[in-house]
């Protein structure tokens, strides 16, 4: 067949271009940076947005969202890793509102001398933590490694754990949004399972496969509504939870290996088990868009298994337990989805893990210097 | 890459331009198919690109080698080391676990504590499917019914060519090598032509995302997984969602497939048409995976002996057997061609005493019936095991009511059987209206069908046939 015969496909493409760019428009004239229609490129003076904010990272040199550090520690210094995901690198805040910069201000207000390290990644796992761990600690040589992960570990094991997917094995990569609200929410997806990439590649990926509004639009508006239709599984299987288990485990050991205090976070969520009534519809459709095979109320019960399996293995292995979830859990205003922060929220996160930390670090600081 | 995957969807329009670019220049645009084909196969694993890369060339060979001999030995012997390389090839990854944990089963039973070895090698996507394209091109040539080809570049288009490669349909030889022989010019078609692959395609992914891919995901998938914790009707109707899922799963693949292939001006043969309407499952054998079906006749039943000297059941029995353990290394799969086989001895006895002329009860009451047998099939079909058999055996007769599956997800199992119930007449003057639209609308449809095909693809799931 000649070229000219292929006129149809002209059109297709021409439709599918002509219905993208209207749609960035939509998005950009709300304020929302877009694939076509913003400054959002990849070099040159539009890169501010991977780079972030003066003084932030990630850079090429620092690959954490936190406040950028030499990575020769000064003597008397405490290094605090956080090991989490978007919960922590929240890029719907300026870098300067996140948590764990919060938590760098508050303990440096109230006296210690600490950095944090914010190795917080979009759809990051506690397997791609051990990871992550395992390949950039030593040279950062951490003190305390804190680890705040749950819902994409959900999401990873339980499509296999729940042994379902007998017509095909579900795709283990979906693509994850940062929220419920916009084009801007997709636009920090995914890296493979337990495979970390650097901040440009991910970039990039999501860039050109993900954040295109149109697939985006497309995904938001079918797969919660899909996945509401399913059945659902109502409770996390054992097996689960023992996967959960060696994950900790793994960052555990990792953070052992480097001569770091492994200090596991117990998760908070917006509706815990204890809030009367549904989850709000918004928040139920942005849980569906993550989570394809557990329902609400797997996800409430599966988040209070999770804390109590982490305060099992603090006892048994003599770990400090930290947690958010007596402070933030149920409250409203501190949630902008089912799992992830508003400002307040960050600012309530910080200040009650600093509340928790600080004996932490007077005891250590009690260590070093009877030594 | 999957047809369903955004790779794809790039994939297939770029090769479509390249091949329409080389109008006019055979040898370019079969080279150009060619490596399009094998990237398209290296994208599962590169590694076994050499495992077609080999058994074509030793085909290639050995049918020029058959073209030339007239030693009816030496022929048989060629015969037979084409045989032996590529079922041996195929027995190596596909069946060797399953008769050597076999075998250690049976000398477990007689008191025997061995443990034999087993491989863990991967299986090579589509091995199933070119073998029995490559087996079929030498065993042609052997019995003279095709010359052999003498350009290595076309026989292996013809062994590799992408579109059926990885999950059929299985072409012939004498099917698709003319194509390639054709002078420059001569698969020149048309904008009609480009309309009919389009909808071809799109109605394939139509089949696999919304039929398929959801009808597992929503509930069979799941009732499958734990078949005692559900109802006897949530059974059912995940048996027949199965039904439904499997049709338009291999269908949808068909349809990808041969919509490709006639977007790059080839003809592949047809591989579906309306199976759960058969009054028979002889009928149904004629209408579901056509290609396999009519390979397994013209090249296992009828050298057997086919309905020939009184031994028509036993080799339906081999036949059937042997077309079950094609799909997969489990006995559950053994059964299921075994059932086929038994089911098919049945037919043709009750076919003697059946009237041409019968009413429209008869007609629907065997409609019925043949459904609902082949249904049965397919309980032995997407089974683990059969202990598994067994569980759903257990829970669905202990005939409990309720459901949790969505009305919804029934209602879309509904329109999956509606669709499929259509009468064809019906169908395709529905198509006829759509060719007829204007391109520019036609368009319109497309671009918004890949919209939305992209969003209900929530969970972008392999194509079944992709595992056998």
């Amino acid at each position: 067949m000649r070229l000219k015969h292929f006129t149809l496909l002209l059109w297709i493409a021409l439709f599918l271009v002509v219905g993208e760019v209207a749609l960035e428009y939509r998005a950009k004239s709300r304020g929302f940076g877009t694939l076509l229609l913003s400054g959002r490129g990849l070099s040159g003076a539009n890169n501010t947005a991977v780079t972030a904010e003066h003084g932030f990272g990630p850079t090429e040199d620092y690959p954490f969202r936190s406040r950028v550090v030499p990575v020769a520690k000064p003597a008397g210094t405490t290094r605090i890793w956080i090991a989490s995901a978007s919960y922590a690198e929240d890029r719907r805040w300026a870098a300067s509102e996140i948590f764990p910069v919060l938590l760098e201000d508050e303990l440096r207000a109230r006296g210690h001398d600490v950095q944090v390290l914010n190795a917080s990644s979009n759809a990051y796992s506690l397997a791609t933590a051990a990871k992550v761990l395992h390949e950039e600690g030593p040279r950062w040589q951490p003190d305390l490694v804190l680890a705040y992960h749950f819902s994409n570990d959900l999401d990873e094991l339980a499509p296999r754990l729940l042994a379902v997917g007998g017509g095909g094995a579900p795709n283990a990569t979906e693509s994850r949004g940062e929220g419920p609200d916009g084009p801007d929410a997709a636009a920090n997806t995914d890296a493979d399972e337990g495979t970390p990439r650097t901040e440009q590649e991910r970039w990039i990926t999501s860039r050109v496969v993900e954040a295109t509004t149109a697939y985006a639009q497309a995904k938001n508006q079918f797969k919660a509504r899909i996945v509401a239709l399913r059945i659902l599984t109502d409770r996390l299987p054992p097996a689960l939870l023992d996967a959960l288990e060696e994950r900790v485990e793994a960052v555990h050991g990792e953070a052992r290996a480097l001569g770091a205090d492994f200090v596991p976070v117990r998760f908070a969520v917006s509706d815990p088990t204890s809030s009367s009534g549904p989850m709000p519809i918004a928040y139920r459709n942005n849980l569906f868009r993550y989570n394809s095979y557990l329902s609400e109320q797997a996800w409430r019960t599966g988040v209070d298994d999770y804390n109590a399996l982490l305060v099992e293995l603090a006892a048994r292995d003599g770990l400090d337990l930290v947690g958010l979830d007596a402070a933030l859990s149920g409250n409203g205003a501190y949630f902008r989805d089912f799992c992830h922060l508003t400002r307040e929220g960050h600012a309530a996160a910080a200040k009650a893990l600093a509340d928790q930390l600080e004996p932490l670090l007077a005891a250590r600081a009690n260590e070093e210097g009877g030594e | 890459m999957n047809f369903n995957s955004a790779e794809f969807l790039v994939f297939l329009p770029l090769v479509l331009l390249l091949n329409a670019a080389l109008f006019g220049r055979t040898r370019a645009r079969h080279l150009m198919l060619l490596v399009a084909s094998y990237a398209f196969y290296m994208t599962w694993n590169w590694k076994y690109a050499g495992l077609i890369a080999g058994s074509t060339l030793i085909d290639y060979v050995i049918g020029l080698k058959l073209g030339g001999a007239q030693d009816p030995r030496l022929r048989r012997t060629l015969l037979i080391v084409s045989l032996c390389v590529n079922l041996g090839v195929l027995a190596l990854f596909k069946y060797f676990n399953f008769f050597v944990e076999s075998t250690d089963s049976v000398l477990t039973l007689l008191g025997l504590d061995v443990t034999l070895p087993t491989h863990s090698l991967l299986l090579p996507v589509g091995i199933s499917f070119y073998t029995f394209q490559t087996l079929s091109y030498t065993i042609d040539v052997y019995w003279r019914r095709i010359a052999p080809e003498r350009d290595l570049g076309r026989f292996a288009l013809f062994v590799s060519f992408f579109p059926q490669l990885v999950a059929g349909p299985i072409v012939r030889a004498s099917d698709f090598l003319p194509q390639l022989h054709h002078a420059p010019g001569a698969l020149d078609g048309s904008r009609a032509r480009v309309h009919a692959g389009m909808s071809r395609v799109f109605r394939g992914l139509f089949k696999k995302i919304v039929f398929a891919d959801l009808l597992a995901s929503l509930f069979v998938d799941r009732v499958f997984a734990d078949p005692s914790a559900h109802s006897s009707l949530d059974l059912l109707l995940a048996l027949y969602g199965y039904a439904f899922q499997i049709y338009n799963d291999f269908s949808g693949y068909s349809d990808i497939a041969i919509g490709a292939a006639i977007l790059l001006g080839f003809h592949i043969p047809e591989n579906f048409d309306r199976p759960y309407l058969s009054r028979n499952v002889r009928e149904f054998w004629t209408r579901w995976h056509i290609s396999l079906s009519s390979w397994l006749k013209d090249y296992l039943y009828i050298p057997l002996g086919g309905n020939r000297g009184g031994r028509t059941a036993r080799n339906l029995m081999i036949t059937m057997g042997l077309g079950g353990l094609w799909h997969g290394a489990g006995l559950n799969f053994v059964l299921w061609g075994v059932f086929h086989g038994a089911l098919l001895i049945a037919s043709r006895a009750a076919d003697r005493h059946a009237s041409p002329d019968a009413p429209g009860w008869v007609l629907f009451r065997d409609r019925f019936l043949t459904f609902h047998l082949v249904l049965f099939g397919w309980l032995l079909f997407r089974v683990r095991d059969m202990d598994h058999f067994a569980e759903f055996v257990g829970a669905f007769t202990s005939f409990s009511g309720g459901s949790v599956i969505h009305p919804a997800a029934v209602g879309l199992l509904g329109l999956a059987a509606f669709v499929h119930f259509t009468p064809r007449a019906a169908a395709d003057e529905l198509w006829k209206r759509w060719a007829h639209l204007p391109e520019v609308a036609q368009a319109a449809g497309y671009a918004l069908a890949i919209v939305v095909l992209c969003g209900v693809s929530v969970d972008a799931a392999v194509f079944i046939y992709f595992q056998f």
